[in-house]
């Protein structure tokens, strides 16, 4: 297996998630209404955690091919909130510590990582 | 569509919230690819992988629908047994397996079940959500 994934990077646009929104049936206002979300706990729009999320599949499926995500295992936390135009990198590389599976994570343009967790392609 | 408002206090562990049937067509692939661009991987006549959290958020939201406005997803842990095929219509299920309020937050977990028309398993979910109230 590489020692890398190959990384994957998307631009968060409110047109992409209010496309994401629709696909999910998910109208959530803390997504899509500024006034709403300027009232909860994270002070304005973020995205869905797992808009982000995807890529790491989409990073396991360039990296391997799409056919080894049959058998596939992820696990993964939304550590930070991802805002309106942040632009989000997918990466991983292998553990370690379990040479199976790599430890992942996505990272907004700071450097800041969102999400963090495992991935395990199939077999 | 549930009776009422499934809040925090509502939620009953391990009690089935029922089964959302979906299917992923084109305009659905069009819709996604307008999001991510291409498929990655050499999908041809499969779901592409990276839709997993898409058809199981679907089904979990339409299963817990109504719910608090608010909610945020804290944690997901997959198992991609097979990637459907295009067309393949999808059952889920969804059950609540804990919840309990840390720090003034209220932690539901959820695991969800996704077959294909055949019954063969495709997805295995276990999703972690601050509920809204």
């Amino acid at each position: 297996m590489p020692s890398e994934l190959q990384p994957v990077s998307l631009k968060i646009t409110q047109p992409r998630i209010n496309a994401y929104a629709k696909i999910t049936r998910d109208p959530n206002p803390i997504h899509l209404d500024a006034e709403f979300a300027a009232t909860t706990e994270m002070r304005g729009i973020i995205a869905h955690g797992t808009l982000s999320l995807n890529l790491l599949w989409r990073a396991l499926a360039g990296t391997f091919g799409a056919e080894a995500c049959d058998g596939a295992e992820m696990d993964v936390r939304f550590v930070r909130p991802v805002r309106v135009d942040d632009v989000v990198t997918a990466a991983g590389h292998r553990d370690e510590a379990d040479p199976s599976r790599y430890l992942v994570q996505v990272t907004n343009q700071a450097g800041e990582a969102v999400i963090t967790g495992w991935a395990r392609p199939g077999t | 569509m549930l009776s009422e408002l499934l809040t925090y206090d509502r939620i009953q562990i391990g009690e089935s919230l029922g089964v959302f049937e979906t299917r992923v067509d084109a305009d659905a692939l069009a819709l996604w690819r307008s999001i991510y661009g291409d498929d990655v991987g050499g999908n041809t006549d499969t779901v592409p992988p990276d839709m997993i959290s898409a058809i199981v958020m679907t089904a979990q939201l339409e299963l817990t629908n109504p719910h608090p406005d608010g909610g945020l997803h804290a944690g997901q842990h997959y198992v991609l047994h097979h990637r459907p095929r295009i067309g393949d219509v999808l059952s889920t299920t969804s059950t609540p397996l804990s919840k309990e309020i840390r720090k003034g937050r209220r932690w539901v977990k959820m695991k969800t079940e996704t077959r294909d028309q055949d019954g063969r398993m495709v997805y295995e979910t276990i999703v972690t959500i601050i509920w809204a109230a």
